[in-house]
């Protein structure tokens, strides 16, 4: 049997000892990114917290350090750890960790599409020595060599003889050994899970009602909050009256919130809190409050503004320059053959369907807090120096939660709750509504985009200049040097055109914005493979082998981040996987048409075919989806195929009817009846999803399907009727 | 304030609350029953779905004082049931994030007690007020086919 054997070095911490109950309990703190392993070597790190569990009966008990937001992460990273220790799926017990430098820290944030590139190897590590210690006990009580045991389905059998101990029955005996310093991972050859698709442990919590969301959190004594903001941005409260809401049954407190005291105050709002026994009555104080307010500066902002800013700023060089190789500008004066189109997306909301919530149970001494944030050691530290505790003396849980999107990167919430409970001697749930949810957001970065494009008379793209103009997410962040653009300048097709440029104008505005999926990338891909598609048709050229042949036949690798590398390869094999499941080029009916997009984000390829058909009076149909992922190593594969599926839903969402408007220094939508989600009768009744099989390291999967959605259905709308779409969303614009 | 008894899940419960009151909120914060969620508050999301009368409602727009002597049922009230939407939906593993399916799975029973063979259209029409952010439409449709099949 071939093995990658990893020393468990100085920079893995690991600490064995017997649960109080009988049986094994592994504490573990192993360094997952860079940044941590920086720390681990310095010896700044040192809490070892329960990883794993072993009980006499045989359960398992792994605790998964990322949030769940619907990504799947608490199946696929206690699959890890079954793997390793090769016991039965139904014997594993998943626990969601609390927010500790001992679970990952700042890894272990639900971002980036980071969880399996993180905790690859530590969690098959802590499996593995798991599995080592057991073995050790059950060759001592043998008396024969541990090589000659071994694990089945949680179950400790030998070469030599018949006999059988259940994991359990030796956990407590390999709870009193060292930590080996060396652990055998498996090959990929071995695995017995990973790669194929796995039970979701939390499947009977969830269909019957039982799985604790944040806002199913019931604490004892505790109360409702909730707070009444403006919808200016910007605006302060002059003047309150709280008199009628104190007087809805239920309701005990309503005070201002102010900002002071916030130094950094991201995207949080003034407002006046009110707090009573019950959500509704809550609610009700809600709406009895009188507020004055001084509106501010921003009460003459409006996406007609930016509309009319974004336009202008394409239209002339760039301020900063991203990216330059060769002279676009001397070849695009001297070229024949030139093409150039201007693109537009909107502003677009998050909205998870559980409303952004915290519940803090705030003492003297100590803090218990119960989120659904997506980074929980961000906010345990934020929390620890707000109330001015020890951060051993906080505990942050993580609830089941309702949806992420990037939505609960932000501290908005966590802060105003903060602000609230400190107000307060008893613990409160601090709650969005909808309306709080859609108005208060911190959107996609409105932008605009202009391309420029020349090509040789042999049909080779000669030149490419991206210019964008955008209300960048950077621009919130305090340090705002160096300059950050919303482009990723090493992404395709950077490298493989001759003379290339990428220039960016920031667009002044108030409005907040933030990351959502694949944040920089929802946007570009839509301009970037939309452009190529109108390449390909302008030059006469097929759009999937034009997209091949710009990938070059040879195959090639670029640095694309530190740590990261980007292959022609590789998306040549997303491209042609699912083109060749869609049966792309066949003939098809008059109306009818198929569109391809393929897209690189966090280090995973995937391409999605369109079939679409567009009727005379321009009502489009969307016949099916085909899309071919390589995120190297799959470890659930029907997790994958999974966000494959949500990622199609919520980039048509997005492509077909989501936009956020302002005016007058407002957002203009406040629900679901004016802002909208995908519905089932809209929603693509065939989707095929495919993955290409890789050696390479696993990577990401909640983010990658999302971007390419949207121009692969714009390509299949031109490919049907002829109708070229360069704004987001498409709304009417194909009614006749 | 006024006093209510009302029928849900089997049982005769009793309790003081505003006329106003949605049905969403007396289970939320009255009952203790958490497998209703709250999406929107104005009947456009679904999550809030129960069954009143054996029809599906949206409970966030329904005030207490409307429902009468109807009977109410909950998720809770089907959990306990072995409805086979519950096995169909685990089979094709449906949920993500799984805060709206409580919800999409009372529209489903209440769509297949009335329909036990549901084609694509039926499904459309009986599933569209129930929205999922995730976006597990696909799964949802399969799901309800296969209950149909092992009902």
């Amino acid at each position: 049997m071939s093995k990658n054997l990893q020393t468990i070095g100085r920079r893995d911490f690991i600490k064995v000892s017997a649960l109080t109950t009988g049986g094994l309990l592994l504490g573990i703190q192993f360094s997952c990114s860079n940044s941590t392993k920086d720390k681990a070597a310095k010896g700044i790190l040192h809490r070892l917290n329960a990883y794993l569990s072993i009980n006499t009966n045989g359960k398992v008990e792994i605790y998964n350090p990322v949030p769940e937001i619907g990504q799947g992460v608490r199946t696929a990273l206690p699959m890890l750890v079954a793997e390793e220790l090769n016991v039965a799926w139904q014997n594993i017990i998943v626990k969601q960790a609390d927010a500790s430098e001992a679970y990952g820290g700042y890894d272990q944030s639900a971002a980036g599409s980071n969880s399996v590139r993180f905790y690859w190897e530590p969690m098959r590590k802590a499996g593995a020595v798991a599995r080592e210690l057991l073995l050790q006990a059950a060759a001592a009580q043998w008396q024969l060599q541990e090589k000659v045991c071994y694990i089945e389905d949680g179950i400790i059998k030998n070469h030599l003889n018949s006999k059988e101990l259940g994991i359990g029955d030796v956990a407590q005996q390999a709870s009193t050994y060292k930590i080996p310093e060396n652990v055998s991972l498996k090959t990929p050859n071995e695995f017995k899970f990973i790669g194929k698709s796995v039970k979701n442990p939390d499947i009977h919590e969830i269909l019957s009602g039982k799985a604790v969301f944040g806002l199913d959190v019931r604490i004892p004594n505790m109360l409702y909050a909730s707070m009444e903001k403006s919808t200016t941005y910007g605006a302060t409260v002059l003047s309150f009256d709280a008199s009628d809401a104190l007087k809805v049954p239920g309701v005990k407190y309503a005070f201002k919130v102010s900002l002071h005291g916030i130094p950094e105050r991201p995207f949080c709002r003034e407002g006046v809190s009110v707090v009573g026994d019950s959500v509704w009555s809550v609610l009700q104080g809600r709406k009895a409050l009188k507020i004055t307010w001084d509106l501010g500066a921003n009460t003459k902002e409006s996406t007609q503004r930016l509309h009319e800013i974004g336009n202008r700023l394409v239209e002339k060089k760039g301020e900063a320059v991203v990216k330059n190789m060769g002279n676009v500008y001397s070849d695009l004066n001297t070229s024949k053959n030139t093409l150039e189109a201007t693109y537009h997306l909107p502003f677009i909301a998050h909205i998870p369907m559980e409303t952004v919530n915290c519940t803090i149970d705030l003492k003297d001494d100590s803090c218990e807090i119960w989120s659904t944030t997506q980074v929980p050691f961000a906010d345990l530290n934020f929390l620890s120096n707000f109330f001015e505790l020890p951060i051993e003396r906080v505990k942050l849980h993580v609830t089941r939660i309702g949806g992420g999107f990037g939505r609960r990167l932000g501290p908005d919430f966590t802060i105003e709750a903060a602000k609230i409970a400190k107000e307060l001697k008893q613990p409160i749930q601090y709650f969005w509504t909808r309306e709080d949810d859609i108005r208060f957001d911190a959107y996609r970065p409105f932008s605009y985009h202009k391309l420029m494009a020349a090509w040789d008379n042999d049909l080779k793209i000669t030149s490419w200049l991206h210019r964008q103009s955008g209300t960048s997410r950077y621009a919130f962040r305090p340090n705002k040097e160096p300059f950050e653009s919303e482009f990723f300048p090493n992404n395709f097709p950077a490298n493989l055109i001759a003379n290339f440029r990428q220039e960016y104008s920031l667009i002044v505005s108030n409005i907040n914005r933030s990351l959502i999926r694949a944040p920089g990338n929802n946007a570009l891909a839509f301009v970037v493979e939309s452009f190529i598609d109108e390449l390909a048709h302008k030059t006469g050229q097929d759009p999937l082998l034009f997209r091949l042949n710009m990938l070059s036949m040879e195959d090639k690798e670029f640095s694309f981040e530190a740590n990261s590398t980007i292959s022609t390869k590789r998306m040549k094999g997303v491209l042609k996987l699912a083109a060749e499941k869609a049966a792309w080029g066949k003939q098809l009916a008059d109306g009818r048409g198929m569109g391809i997009a393929g897209y690189f984000t966090f280090d995973t390829y995937v391409s999605h075919v369109a079939d679409v058909s567009v009727d005379e009076t321009g009502n489009l149909t969307i016949h099916k989806f085909t899309s071919a992922i390589d995120c190297g190593q799959v470890l659930n594969k029907d997790g994958v195929i999974a966000q494959i599926e949500g990622a199609i839903m919520d980039g048509l969402s997005a492509t077909l009817f989501q936009e956020i408007t302002i005016s007058q220094g407002s957002t203009n939508e406040g629900n679901f009846n004016n802002y909208g989600v995908l519905k089932m009768s809209q929603s693509p009744i065939d989707i095929n999803a495919y993955i290409v099989e890789g050696n390479y390291p696993p990577t990401g999967v909640g983010e990658p399907p999302y971007p390419p959605v949207a121009p692969a259905l714009c390509n299949a709308i031109f490919a049907a009727c002829g109708k070229r779409i360069r704004k987001l969303p498409i709304e009417n614009q194909l009614k006749i | 304030m006024a006093i209510y008894t009302i029928q849900i899940n089997y049982k005769e419960v009793t309790i003081d609350v505003p006329a106003e009151k949605p049905v969403l909120w007396v289970l939320r914060d009255d009952l203790g029953l958490l497998g209703t969620k709250y999406g929107c508050g104005i009947a456009q999301c679904g999550a809030c779905t129960v069954h009143l009368n054996g029809n599906p409602v949206r409970s966030c727009a329904l005030p207490i004082a409307s429902i009468g002597k109807g009977t109410l049922l909950t998720i809770e009230g089907y959990a306990s049931k072995k409805h086979p939407v519950f096995k169909a939906w685990e089979e094709i593993n449906v949920p993500q994030c799984g805060y709206c399916q409580t919800g999409q799975i009372m529209s489903a029973i209440a769509l297949l007690n009335r329909n036990k063979n549901p084609d694509d259209k039926a499904i459309d029409a009986a599933m569209n007020g129930n929205l999922c952010r995730c976006g597990t439409y696909y799964r949802i449709r399969k799901a309800i086919k296969r209950a149909a099949k092992l009902n």
